[in-house]
C-alpha cells in the first residue's frame, strides 16, 4: 500500500516540475485509457469466473445498500451545515 | 453521463470477452496489470501537480465552504460503516472502501479490485455509479427537502463535472463554486481512503 502513495506522491513532484510543457495537458486523457483498459480487465476477470457471474445480482443489491447508507450519511451531513452555516445568511 | 455509458461499456465488453473465452488465458498477467495500476497512480499524481488552477482555487476556499466536503467525507463514510455492519459478507473497512470512490466509480473499482478482489471491485462500481445516477435524478427534490448543499453532497467526487449542470439548476448558480472546490476536495481524497480503508 504504501509504494501507492509514494508512487502518487512522486507523481506530484513530477506534475509541479513540468508545469512548463504543454504536453501534459492532456494527463486526463492518458488516465482515461488507462481507466478504461483496467476496467475492461475487471469485466474480463468477472466474465471468465462463473462464481462471480452467478452472483453479479448479490453483488448488485449488496452495491445498493452501501449506495444508501453513503448517500443518507451524507446527506444528513449536508443538510445540518446548510440548516447552520448557510441558510440564515440567505436574503 | 455519457462517461458513464463509456465506463459501463468497457466493463460489459470485458464481462462479454470473458464470457465468450475470445482471448487466451494468460492474455494480460495479474502482474502486468499490478504495473499499470502502478503506472495510473503515477499519472494520477502527476495531473495533481500539474494543475496550477487546483491548487489556486483550493487556496481560495474560505473555512464554510470547506465545511461542505468535509460534512460529505464524513457522512458518507458514516453511513457505509453502518452497512458495513450488517453485510454479513464484508468488513466495515470493506463496505468504507467501497464509500470512499464518492461516485468516482472508475478510479475507486481498480483500486479496490486490486486490493480486495473482482467481486468488491465490481460492488465498487456498481455503487458508485448508482450514486452518481441519483445525484442526477434526485437533485430537485434533494433541494426541497434538504436544502441546496444535499446534491451537492450526494453527488460527491462528480459535483465538479457530472453533476454540475443539475447542482447549477436547482441548487442556484450561487452555489456552483461550492460545487466545484468541494468536487475538487473529495475527488482528491479517493485515492488516499481507498488505499487507507483497503489496508486493513
Amino acid at each position: 500500500m504504501l509504494i501507492v502513495f509514494c508512487i502518487m506522491v512522486v507523481g506530484v513532484g513530477i506534475g509541479i516540475g513540468v508545469r512548463s510543457i504543454p504536453h501534459f495537458r492532456h494527463v486526463g486523457k492518458w488516465i482515461s485509457i488507462v481507466i478504461y483498459f483496467l476496467l475492461f480487465l475487471l469485466g474480463r476477470e468477472v466474465g471468465t469466473n462463473a462464481q462471480l457471474l452467478s452472483s453479479l445480482s448479490t453483488l448488485g443489491i449488496q452495491a445498493l445498500l452501501i449506495t444508501a447508507g453513503a448517500l443518507i450519511g451524507s446527506i444528513v451531513c449536508a443538510w445540518g451545515i446548510y440548516k447552520f452555516f448557510f441558510q440564515k445568511h440567505e436574503g | 453521463m455519457k462517461g458513464s455509458l463509456i465506463i459501463v461499456g468497457f466493463f460489459v465488453l470485458g464481462v462479454l470477452s470473458g464470457v465468450g473465452d475470445v482471448f487466451p488465458s494468460d492474455f494480460f498477467s495479474a502482474n502486468a496489470s499490478q504495473y499499470v495500476l502502478y503506472v495510473l497512480m503515477l499519472l494520477v499524481g502527476l495531473s495533481i501537480g500539474y494543475d496550477k488552477e487546483l491548487i489556486h482555487s483550493l487556496r481560495q476556499t474560505n473555512w464554510k465552504i470547506l465545511l461542505v466536503p468535509i460534512g460529505t467525507i464524513i457522512g458518507t463514510l458514516l453511513g457505509t460503516a453502518v452497512v458495513g455492519v450488517f453485510i454479513a459478507e464484508w468488513s466495515i473497512t470493506e463496505s468504507m472502501a467501497v464509500g470512499s470512490g464518492f461516485g468516482y466509480y472508475s478510479l475507486s473499482s481498480i483500486f479496490i479490485t486490486k486490493y480486495k478482489g473482482a467481486a468488491l471491485g465490481t460492488i465498487a462500481l456498481m455503487s458508485n455509479i448508482m450514486r452518481e445516477i441519483f445525484a442526477l435524478l434526485a437533485a430537485p427534490l434533494l433541494v426541497r427537502w434538504f436544502g441546496r448543499l444535499a446534491p451537492i453532497a450526494a453527488a460527491g467526487a462528480t459535483s465538479m463535472d457530472t453533476c454540475l449542470p443539475i447542482i447549477s439548476q436547482y441548487s442556484g448558480r450561487r452555489y456552483v463554486v461550492i460545487a466545484i472546490s468541494h468536487g475538487i476536495i473529495v475527488d482528491l481524497t479517493v485515492p488516499f481512503l481507498v488505499t487507507f480503508f483497503c489496508s486493513f
